[in-house]
């Protein structure tokens, strides 16, 4: 019978279909369209489908594609084998159609207009429940259902409307378009090749609707976990990946990936015999049902591999969608974000120890990046069927991170422990099946308790920093504004920095650093400042889990990590704007965990096996020094650059461990000693390396000691004993209940024994040692070995969470027996001295902000960035204080009074690493040391040269503002302020809230015009500069290298050393070489007005210099992560592609020479089984 | 070793480490203490900068030609080996200021009056100096009387004054002169015999613009009352602060400038004080705190010391102490007096001649208030007076050696006929002799250890009548 209806051919793709067939090919069967037509597309089954077909499917054409590459490449066939179809309607081989459901879809279609028509798909064994309905799509790729799981059909989404994805199963294509878009990806073998067909169809102006009227029965073999992904696919990346097998069952030689010369196949009507050429290469038969197997990366030798899962396959195919499909501006802006997030959560899969999902997130990018070529290749075809923008695209795109949004849900609603999970426990869930527990995890009794305990204190920390984390940071001490990426790596680079006032010496490469990290946390440099400050709390308590490890103890791990988190050392360095303090705070752990693994001291003697260490004596392993002194520099090296003043803390803390482990005896500890001293050698050396030429230059100055210990305050204002005792350098530790932690330390000493007592002696060494040296260095004992009490505290404070810790496994290990007695009196004595211990820093998380003030000196200075003021040109500003209360870091004045210069306004980060040399600006120390000594009453008019128009006189961290803020005092030496108030050329206009502000009104502006006969000479002697004739010029950008604009005629004044280094160039390009003037800066005669450019004329030396940094950090980065197996997924295969692209993977050869694999058979070609994966549950559609 | 061994020793260790660190930051704490106190910062307003420095500057504000008809002049004496080039600005009240240039010789001395520069009666000045090495001192000589006060050279947020009086036909002034470049604005309080502590309403808040002069008469607003105390403190700026006080109309009374105290402070020193007979020796003793001081005063003599005084001085009140009649003090013999106090104190001296006595018989002194090594005294400045005594008093705890050295043109020389060595206590005397430099010259004043140091001047009622004080040279 003749009929209007359209063409539709439902391609359905088998491969080795169960015993679901039948009523697959029953619904097919029964479907009331017209003109519907079938062509069967087998993928490689073992057993030849097509008599099932003819049985079921009269009519239906089948092809014997003889090979499985997956749905989409199998689905492709069509393109070729279809002609005349309005449709057409791809399937799995476990679908189930209601018999209108392909009329309806059709409707649907031209109804819509749509390009794409998705039914709804629900459960196989139970239509009543909800599987899909569309779905939807962030812009990092992620799919999230828009049904719950195990959602009834109670019509609620019954609606016709637009959506992201028509997830697979069973979706109507228009046949042109799906010839435009060029079929499916033919990389994606399975899982996502709906999202990005979908995603291509959008973007080439389709549209992709869901016709809930038409369901589809899915039993979802794939995504159930029945149905397995050949061997074949999950090992061509993980097996390369690997050095291992990924399990002994599997053959690592992916046959079907070898090329097929396929004779050319005639579509076969429904009763045809197999194709001529003999049976195609298959994999063997599967059971429909497998024993499933844990996807969690296991142990090889002594490596630990992971395979490709499902849930790898879907990380990289979203991926890989996002890198195809957006166009070249979008993906600029989304591929970091989608970096950042995907690294936050490889990082917290790998803290949470679920490696699975820590490769699928590596796996996605490095497969990806692997195939640049391709990608790029793809994008040009995408570009090429373009119409629509992304902004459009984006329409149905979520807002945020789906995933991040789960991830949250999940953690409110049941857990941390289930958000870690994330899909797979809804997998399992829907299961009914237990979800597949971390490799190493603890048992389970011990999980909640500690978890609950670290999720409290996760609280309470989040909780304590909700106003810092809300509101930003105040510029106090060394919190200051950070400056924009450009900045930050234009003072790396361009040669000159604005420090003091003006040097050509380099600076520190935290520049490099911070704007590498401005870069990723998308130029948020807000959102960078409050990372790189609050991070370091977790970072440290991270540290010391990490430190106790070796311990062998999971509540160790948590006590003593709870103890170091509740430690007010951290809290009190936010509360007093010590960011030197928290850098310490952060990595004291860190390097006592490398010396300690260095000493090979039990039980630190393997750190191979972190559980199991301490239990094997004999286990010991070689350790590789060179591997920890490279960690040790590159750590070392980071923290010296961000904060020098921590420089000393990695010789203190190994000149501590090295008199504990001589104090604690035992055999061995000469050699222990030695290791740690090689290895405090070895990490200087590579962190002098990296550091250079910035430390060369440091340590040539006459200053080294102020910048790479700090300025040093008074003596007499230094921290006593007692305080040093009680932690209590700031506000929070300024508690006698803090003397509870040093009582919870003794618990080792009282009861320990063994490896443990020795251990107890070490910390203790190391607490006594890093405490004597803080209070030793106030009072001005150690020379210039200045360094701040709370940096050296961090180290204290890890021997004291050490030690603790060690109490935990001292009352596990050595009470084990003995009856109650006074041993496990102390132990509870401990316990609870540490609670009373960790008081004072629970009530300082009230305030949510650790008690740092909230007004900082940027909001009290912010009237020198009045247009009033900016009218008198660019100035300087000079902060004057105890080096504890001074914005960023400077040099010293007298003993105890710091001195910073800034430039329009409060400093910026790069305010904390000054050159050792203050250059010009040492006679600005030198007139202020003469204010202070009484040997001058005119200081206004020794700074006047310098640009400085401001004093400021700090004498607390912040300003003192009555009933709102009271905030720590370190009031300067004795003598500064008289000496300040004494001078005759100074207007006193601030002198309340803890600082005071003296005004010099006959500052040169930064660059000025001085008009009249002195501009022929170019010379400006600085008693003209009181002059009312003095023109500022050039304003704006005052750090800038060049700035451009109008001047009048007479002498271009550049208050800006070494003025030899700058240059004028005119209207005409003539170039005005510069003048001395000053003593320091530039003159530049301008007979003439014009505009003129002021400008750095730039060092080759020092771009070279910054150059090789930027690649001797390279490659002391890439030896290092060469050598971390957890990094290998990332680094090996690309190493080896570039190194030997023919040959065979090291995965292969070494599954083929491993113990115990089996020989890769006849029968194993490529097809073996693997391990049934754990599917994410969000998105398996197949 | 056994656990339990290892266990001992490192508690012993522990506990050896964690103790001595503590007993020696006690220690350390202690003697870090002891070095710290006021007395340096307050001496920073009357002490001369040390030669090598980049500038200095003083300040002088008591300076008038008003109806006393007392005429100005500063005093300049250079104890560097160079000359200093000095700007002086001397401005009016209510009116701006000019300026000229002096140049004070090496080893030598200057003088300048303010008056040629400015007009008004009541006159301040700013001495800016190219270096250091150089004292100043203010002079008023007049008709109504003779007195010597050092600039300040430093400003302070806070004055103090011991004594003072409105009684009948006397007239006391406070000049308070603002050298900075920031506004000051001040309050006074007045401490009276009579109604305690007052503070008019007009003296409170008074503004002081930079380099302005303002001169308040005390009487305006406490009338009658022979014993003031005055207390200036800045609510915002720094400033400088003298008293004027005018005894009597006739020859027989006397004109004070006197220069205040920066801070209440522990000890106060008069080198030499002498109760001639028919006159009289005052010691007003000032407490401006809160709380009640207990005060002890020395008697120096040239052969020890006596029994000290004891006094007890309400707080925000004054307590005078009279020589006259003491048994303890005798007469027509020079003695020094010390006061040591609980809390801070402010100490000043009136001293009244005989009757009949030469032009000025009456006098008001402050105390010294912080001990030095090293004074300088210029040469005695007024026409036809000469030197009385230089008084040298011990303030430290041992005895100290001293020298007295006299500006030559090619430097200081050692005084002759000076005791080489004090006890405790003990005031040295240095009296007038036909052909001594005293007073002739400037005088630099060394010690081993912290003393007190005056030149008294003559013609005057009594010694003390007339002080020049000594200024600590830095």
């Amino acid at each position: 019978m003749e009929t209007l209806a359209p063409a539709v051919v439902a391609v359905i793709v088998t491969c080795d279909p169960g015993p679901w067939f039948e009523e697959t090919l029953a619904a097919f069967a029964a479907q009331d369209y017209p003109e519907l037509s079938y062509l069967v597309l087998d993928a490689g089954s073992v057993e030849d489908p097509t008599a099932r077909v003819a049985a079921g499917l009269p009519g239906a054409y089948v092809r014997l594609l003889g090979r499985n590459d997956g749905f989409g490449v199998s689905a492709n066939e069509a393109i070729h084998m279809v002609e005349g179809a309005s449709h057409l309607l791809f399937c799995h081989d476990d679908v189930a159609p209601d018999p209108d459901a392909v009329h309806l879809l059709m409707e649907e279609a031209f109804r819509s207009n749509a390009g794409v028509v998705a039914p709804k798909l629900v459960s196989w064994d139970d239509p009543a429940r909800l599987l899909h309905v569309g779905m939807a799509v962030d812009k990092s790729g992620a799919v999230v259902d828009r049904v719950e799981p195990g959602e009834l059909d109670a019509g609620q989404h019954d609606a016709v409307r637009d959506v992201f994805l028509a997830p697979g199963g069973c979706t109507l294509v228009r046949a042109d378009l799906f010839a435009e878009l060029g079929g499916f990806d033919p990389h994606i073998f399975v899982l996502g090749e709906d999202l990005d067909l979908c995603w291509r169809a959008q973007v080439a102006g389709a549209r992709v609707v869901v016709a809930p009227a038409a369901r589809v029965r899915h039993l979802e073999q794939l995504a159930s976990g029945r149905r397995a992904v050949p061997a074949a696919v999950l090992s061509q990346i993980g097996a390369r990946a690997a050095r291992a097998p990924l399990s002994e069952p599997v053959a690592l030689e992916p046959v079907a990936l070898e090329p097929v010369a396929l004779e050319p196949v005639a579509l076969e009507p429904v009763g045809a015999g197999p194709p001529a050429g003999g049976p195609a290469p298959g994999p063997p038969g599967e059971a429909p049902a497998r024993r499933r197997r844990s996807m969690t990366p296991r142990r090889h030798g002594r490596r630990r591999v992971a395979m490709v899962t499902l849930q790898s396959l879907q990380r990289r195919h979203e991926l890989h969608a996002v890198m195809k499909s957006y166009s070249r501006f979008h993906l600029v802006r989304v591929l970091p974000q989608v970096f950042v997030l995907s690294s936050a959560e490889y990082v917290i899969a790998l803290i949470t120890r679920h490696r699975d999902r820590a490769f699928a997130v590596a796996h996605a990018w490095r497969w990806n990046l692997a195939r640049r070529a391709a990608i790029r290749e793809e994008r040009r075809q995408v570009a090429a069927y373009r119409r629509l923008d992304d902004a459009e695209v984006r329409r149905l795109q979520l807002h945020g991170s789906a995933r991040l949004t789960a991830y949250l849900r999940r953690a409110l609603a049941e857990g941390l422990r289930a958000a870690h999970l994330g899909g797979a426990a809804e997998a399992a869930r829907q299961l009914g099946e237990v979800p597949v527990a971390p490799t190493t995890a603890p048992p389970r009794a011990a999980v909640p308790v500690r978890g609950v305990a670290w999720l409290i204190a996760a609280v309470v920390v989040v909780f304590g920093s909700r106003s810092l984390i809300g509101n930003g940071l105040p510029y106090v001490g060394q919190f200051l504004a950070m400056p924009s990426v450009g900045t930050l790596l234009h003072r790396f680079a361009s040669g000159w920095q604005p420090a003091g006032v003006g040097t050509t010496d380099p600076t520190s490469p935290a520049t490099l650093l911070l704007g590498l990290g401005g870069i990723v946390s998308f130029e948020a440099t807000g959102l960078l400042q409050k990372i790189v400050v609050l991070g370091c709390i977790p970072v440290g308590a991270w540290g010391m889990v990490r430190l106790l490890r070796p311990l062998g103890s999971p509540r160790a791990r948590t006590a003593g990590g709870l103890a170091y988190l509740a430690l007010p050392i951290a809290y009190d360095s936010v509360a007093t704007g010590q960011w030197a303090a928290l850098v310490a705070y952060a990595v004291a752990p860190w390097i006592l965990l490398r010396f300690f693994r260095a000493s090979t001291l039990e039980p630190y003697a393997d750190d191979a096996d972190p559980v199991t260490v301490g239990r094997r004596p004999g286990a010991r392993r070689r350790h590789p020094l060179r591997r920890h002194a490279l960690a040790l520099g590159l750590l070392l090296a980071v923290v010296v650059a961000v904060a020098p003043s921590c420089t000393l803390l990695m010789p203190v803390l190994a000149l501590a461990l090295v008199v504990g482990i001589g104090v604690a005896g035992g055999t061995g500890r000469g050699r222990a000693a030695g290791r740690v001293v090689a290895l405090a050698v070895g990490g200087a050396l590579v962190a002098g390396v990296l550091l250079a030429p910035w430390l060369v230059v440091v340590a040539l100055g006459p200053g080294t000691w102020q910048v790479l210990g700090g300025v040093a305050p008074a003596a007499a204002a230094a921290p006593g004993w007692s305080q040093l005792l009680h932690l209590a350098l700031g506000p929070i530790g300024d508690s006698v209940l803090t003397v509870g932690f040093l009582v919870a330390a003794a618990l080792p000493v009282w009861i320990g024994s063994h490896w443990r007592l020795a251990w107890a002696a070490r910390a203790w060494l190391v607490v006594a040692s890093t405490m004597a040296f803080a209070w030793a260095a106030g009072r001005g004992w150690l020379g210039p070995l200045a360094v701040p009490a709370g940096v050296m505290l961090a180290g204290a404070g890890a021997g004291l969470a050490m030690l603790i810790g060690l109490g935990v496994v001292s009352f596990e290990e050595d009470l084990r027996g003995h009856r109650f007695g006074w041993r496990q009196a102390g132990a509870a004595v401990a316990a609870l001295a540490a609670v009373v211990g960790a008081l004072p820093t629970l009530a300082a998380s009230l305030d949510g902000r650790w008690e740092l003030p909230p007004t900082g000196y940027g909001q009290a200075t912010a009237w020198m960035t009045a247009p009033t003021v900016a009218r008198q040109g660019d100035f300087r500003v000079l902060w004057l204080g105890d080096p504890r209360a001074v914005l960023g870091a400077g040099w010293q004045a007298v003993p105890g009074l710091a001195y910073t210069i800034s430039v329009d306004g409060v400093p910026d980060t790069t305010g904390l690493w000054p050159p050792a040399d203050p250059g010009a600006a040492g006679a600005v120390g030198a007139a202020v040391r003469a204010a202070v000594d009484g040997s001058t009453v005119r200081l206004g008019s020794l700074l006047a040269p310098y640009a400085v128009r401001y004093v400021v006189l700090v004498e607390s961290i912040a300003p003192s503002i009555p009933d709102v803020q009271s905030p720590t005092t370190y009031p300067p030496p004795a003598g500064v302020v008289p000496g300040l108030l004494a001078q005759a050329d100074l207007r006193h206009v601030i002198s309340q809230g803890g600082y005071d502000v003296f005004v010099d009104d006959a500052a040169l502006p930064l660059r000025a015009v001085v008009p009249g006969a002195r501009g022929a000479h170019g010379s400006v002697p600085s008693g003209s500069l009181s002059d009312a004739a003095v023109v500022p010029v050039l304003r704006g950008d005052p750090d800038a290298t060049a700035v451009r604009g109008p001047v009048p005629a007479g002498t271009l004044v550049a208050a800006v050393a070494p003025g030899s280094t700058w240059q004028v160039v005119g209207a005409a390009g003539r170039v005005v070489t510069a003048r001395r003037a000053l003593g320091y800066a530039a003159a530049f005669p301008l007979p003439r007005p014009g505009v003129v450019e002021l400008r750095y004329e730039g060092s080759v030396p020092h771009a070279l210099g910054a150059a090789a940094e930027v690649v001797v950090w390279l490659v002391v980065v890439a030896a290092l992560l060469g050598r971390r197996r957890w990094l290998d997924w990332w680094w090996g295969p690309l190493r080896r592609r570039v190194g030997s692209p023919g040959a065979p993977s090291p995965g292969r050869g070494d599954a083929a020479a491993g113990p115990g694999a089996p020989a890769p058979g006849p029968g194993h070609s490529g097809a073996t089984a693997p391990d049934a994966p754990v599917p994410d549950a969000h998105r398996v559609s197949t | 070793m056994t656990d339990g061994a290892r266990r001992l020793g490192l508690v012993l260790l522990l506990l050896a480490v964690f103790v001595g660190i503590a007993v020696v930051d006690r220690v350390a704490t202690r003697s870090a203490a002891s070095v710290l106190g006021a007395p340096d910062q307050a001496l920073a307003t009357v002490r001369v900068a040390p030669p090598g420095v980049e500038s200095a500057a003083w300040y002088c504000a008591g300076g008038t030609s008003s109806a006393a008809g007392a005429s100005p002049t500063l005093l300049l004496a250079n104890t560097a080996e160079r000359p200093v080039s000095a700007t002086i600005d001397a401005v009016a009240v209510g009116s701006s200021g000019s300026s000229a240039t002096v140049t004070v010789p090496a080893h030598g001395s200057a003088k300048f009056t303010p008056s040629s520069l400015s007009g008004g009666t009541d006159l301040a000045a700013t001495v800016q100096l190219d270096g250091g090495g150089v004292g100043v001192w203010e002079e008023v000589y007049g008709p109504a009387g003779w007195s010597v006060a050092p600039c300040a050279s430093a400003a302070a947020t806070q004055w103090y004054f011991a004594h003072g009086s409105t009684a009948t036909g006397d007239s006391l002034g406070l000049a308070l002169y603002n050298p900075g470049e920031t506004v000051a604005v001040v309050d006074i309080s007045l401490s009276t015999s009579t109604e305690g502590t007052v503070a008019p309403a007009a003296y409170q808040g008074i503004d002081l613009p930079a380099h302005a002069l303002v001169v308040e008469n005390v009487g305006d607003h406490v009338q009658n009352d022979p014993a003031v105390a005055m207390s200036a403190v800045a609510l915002s700026g720094s400033f400088v602060a003298y008293e004027r006080q005018t005894t009597g109309q006739s020859a027989g009374g006397g004109m004070s400038l006197l220069l205040g105290t920066p801070t209440a402070a522990t000890v106060a020193a008069f080198a030499q004080s002498t109760d001639v007979a028919g006159g009289s020796v005052t010691f007003d003793v000032f407490d401006p705190g809160a709380h009640p001081a207990t005060v002890s005063a020395v008697v120096g003599l040239d052969h020890g010391s006596t029994a000290p005084f004891s006094l007890t001085v309400p707080a925000g009140a004054t307590a005078a102490l009279a020589t006259a009649g003491q048994t303890r003090v005798p007469s027509d013999t020079p003695f020094s007096m010390v006061f040591s106090s609980s809390t801070g104190i402010v100490v000043g001296r009136a001293v009244g001649g005989p009757s009949g006595s030469a032009a000025p018989q009456v006098g008001i002194t402050g105390a010294t208030w912080a001990g030095a090594r090293r004074w300088v005294v210029p040469e005695v400045p007024a026409p036809g007076s000469g030197a009385w005594y230089l008084a040298v008093a011990d303030l430290a705890r041992g005895p100290v050696t001293l020298r007295v050295l006299a500006a030559t043109s090619s430097g200081f020389s050692a005084v002759s006929g000076v005791p080489g060595r004090l006890s405790p206590g003990q005031p040295v005397f240095v009296g007038p002799k036909p052909g001594a430099p005293i007073g002739a010259v400037p005088l630099e004043i060394e010690a081993s250890g912290p003393v007190a140091v005056q030149l008294d001047v003559q013609p005057a009622g009594a010694p003390g009548v007339v002080v020049i004080p000594a200024l600590a040279l830095g």
